[in-house]
């Protein structure tokens, strides 16, 4: 049980710690959604067409910097609003993944692996389970041991520290953006690659929920760490408790939101209640 | 966090529309097996019978709706982002009022029943709004996630409690004949709802510029610091924007299913929330603009229509398209060139 609930949160953790990056470094990233569908689609297009599970994960990342490439530069070069453009990518994920599965698969529903394997598990741990810890470990060192790291919360602080100092803004920025791009990537890979299909809605709402993860978890990795167990186990409880009571599927497919709208109005009914108290 | 969303500049306006038309006619080329067809049913098609006409006057009337009350929302600087879930919330809403009462004529039921769909819409977006003013609950994020659970909510409705079982379709029962509102072109969708929204465009724009609770709403959305200094009234500034433009997703909710669709199908709103905020952007938050921006977008998405039904394509265009105009439409530099530390 804790090995799934663990396996399960590794999506969303992948997309929230990139999220933080850009979160940490001023940009409110609302294409993490996007994002990880893009990197969704890849994976198993890649796969199906190399028939490497490394290569397919490698090009979901990459597929998910070239989306997060594009909404960086038309953000920071074009000065174009961050919220406009996150809805931009979203949708542009949906309609490009709409698009090329039709003219490549002719059709617009799910695409299977059809000699699939299973996925690594080492020590009855998936192996993205591990890549999943790691990177968290390595997001923590990143953030607060290394000159990139410090240069990123400057950026968040108070972006004309950066000016000051003469570096460029848009370099520090626009490298969060595009790690977010590859981490959100790299999680959609492992959503698609774990069932050896892709689905179109089978990021189903993880992209909002990762950035809410980010809050909830006070904007440190070990945090987002909690905070993604903490979906990862509400989703383990309701997929069990859909066996015991047959709760419409509709319903079901809501319950991620509902989970998500619930942490957040409590986050900040909390929040409030600290800054008042202060 | 503020949201605020600056006007768009004429010149990206144009661009973005530019971009959109010259990928739309890309892909037009590129997945139909008679481009040059395509392409002449893309511009032509919804000017080639009073059918396609109607259909996409029709169309506009409604983004007209969404247009204004997003228009509202961006200029006090709130973001709502789940018109998807308000206007399928108010659709169903008006459609299970509908079959559910028994009016005692039919200008009493589709009035009560559109208005019905204004109040579902606005009250769950005035939810994000009450909760920004209390606890300061970012309203972009807790908008789309209370859509997201609307959505699915009136999804379990439609294909499940009131699911009409000898349809094929996943809907509901058709609302009682009576309460259709009429239609004038033909067999076109076009009816009396498009010169609704022309007089709300009126009203919203009277509203926006020559009331004072319209300019303290544009001012809070200027500079919300600047406004509660001057002693506005903030906190009701958080909740009205985001109740007008809920209320408007919900007017065009009820409109197209009481005008167009006649039930609630599932899914059958799908797009209509992203095409307001697409219609405001246009329009550059002006609602004296929203009616051309409206016939513009409404244009484009019918011209795609036409061209995908005399071909072979299978897939949607309008997210990409859409994408392709938010990508573009907001932003204040257009030079390619890196310019950086001190702007």
């Amino acid at each position: 049980m804790i090995s799934s609930v663990l396996f399960m949160s590794t999506p969303i953790l992948l997309a929230a710690i990139g999220g933080l990056l850009t979160e940490l470094a001023g940009v409110l990233n609302i294409a993490l959604e996007g994002l990880m569908l893009i990197g969704a689609f890849s994976a198993i297009l890649i796969t199906k067409f190399t028939g490497s599970m490394f290569l397919g994960t490698l090009g979901a990342s990459l597929a998910g910097m070239s989306l997060a490439y594009i909404f960086g530069f038309i953000t920071l070069r074009f000065k174009a609003n961050i919220f406009i453009t996150g809805l931009a990518a979203n949708l542009f994920a949906v309609g490009i993944t709409n698009y090329l599965s039709s003219i490549i698969f002719g059709t617009k529903g799910v695409i299977s692996l059809l000699n699939y394997s299973q996925l690594l598990h080492i020590a009855g741990n998936n192996i993205f389970t591990y890549i999943g810890l790691f990177i968290t470990g390595l997001s923590l060192w990143i953030i607060y041991k290394t000159v990139f790291g410090l240069r990123i919360r400057a950026s968040g602080f108070d972006i004309s520290i950066l000016k000051i100092k003469g570096i460029d803004s848009y370099n520090i920025q626009m490298k969060a953006i595009l790690i977010s791009g590859a981490l959100s990537g790299l999680g959609g890979a492992v959503l698609a690659l774990n069932i050896g299909a892709y689905v179109p809605n089978m990021i189903a709402g993880r992209g909002w929920i990762a950035l809410v993860v980010i809050y909830l978890g006070r904007k440190h990795p070990v945090g987002i760490l909690i905070a993604s167990i903490f979906f990862a186990a509400t989703e383990y409880i309701s997929n069990i408790a859909q066996g015991f009571f047959q709760i419409p599927s509709d319903i079901l497919l809501g319950f991620p939101y509902l989970i998500t709208f619930i942490a957040m109005v409590i986050y900040s009914i909390l929040n409030t209640r600290l800054n008042n108290g202060r | 966090m503020d949201h605020k969303i600056n006007d768009s500049t004429l010149k990206a306006t144009l661009l973005a529309m530019g971009s959109a038309l010259i990928i739309t006619i890309i892909l037009l080329i590129f997945s139909s097996n008679n481009p040059l067809q395509s392409i002449v049913f893309f511009f032509t098609g919804p000017f080639s019978n009073t059918y396609n006409f109607g259909n996409m006057l029709n169309k506009a009337g409604l983004l007209i709706f969404a247009g204004l009350g997003m228009s509202i929302a961006f200029r006090s600087g709130m973001f709502n982002l789940g018109g998807e879930g308000q206007v399928y919330a108010g659709a169903t809403a008006a459609v299970l009022v509908s079959i559910n009462v028994n009016f005692p004529n039919r200008y009493i039921g589709i009035i009560s029943a559109v208005i019905i769909g204004i109040i579902s819409g606005a009250l769950i977006a005035g939810f994000s709004g009450w909760l920004k003013k209390q606890w300061n609950t970012d309203e972009l994020i807790s908008s789309f996630l209370l859509s997201g659970i609307i959505i699915h909510f009136t999804d379990y409705l439609i294909s499940g409690p009131f699911k009409d079982n000898s349809s094929f379709l996943n809907s509901t029962v058709k609302i009682p004949t009576i309460l259709f509102i009429k239609q004038f072109l033909d067999t076109s969708h076009f009816n009396i709802s498009f010169f609704i929204a022309v007089i709300f465009t009126f009203l919203a724009f009277i509203f926006l510029f020559k009331t004072s609770m319209g300019y303290e709403i544009r001012l809070s959305g200027l500079n919300r610091k600047f406004a509660e200094y001057g002693g506005l009234p903030i906190n009701r500034h958080l909740i009205i924007p985001m109740l007008i433009s809920g209320g408007m997703y919900g007017a065009m909710g009820s409109f197209a299913s009481m005008g167009s669709y006649h039930m609630g199908i599932k899914g059958f709103t799908q797009g209509f929330g992203w095409n307001g905020i697409a219609v405001a952007l246009i329009a550059g938050n002006n609602p004296a603009f929203v009616i051309p921006a409206a016939l513009i977008f409404a244009y484009l998405d019918a011209g795609t229509q036409v061209a995908m039904i005399h071909s072979d394509l299978s897939f949607e265009f309008g997210n990409l398209i859409k994408a392709v105009i938010f990508f573009l439409i907001t932003a204040k530099k257009l030079n390619l060139k890196k310019e950086y530390l001190y702007d």
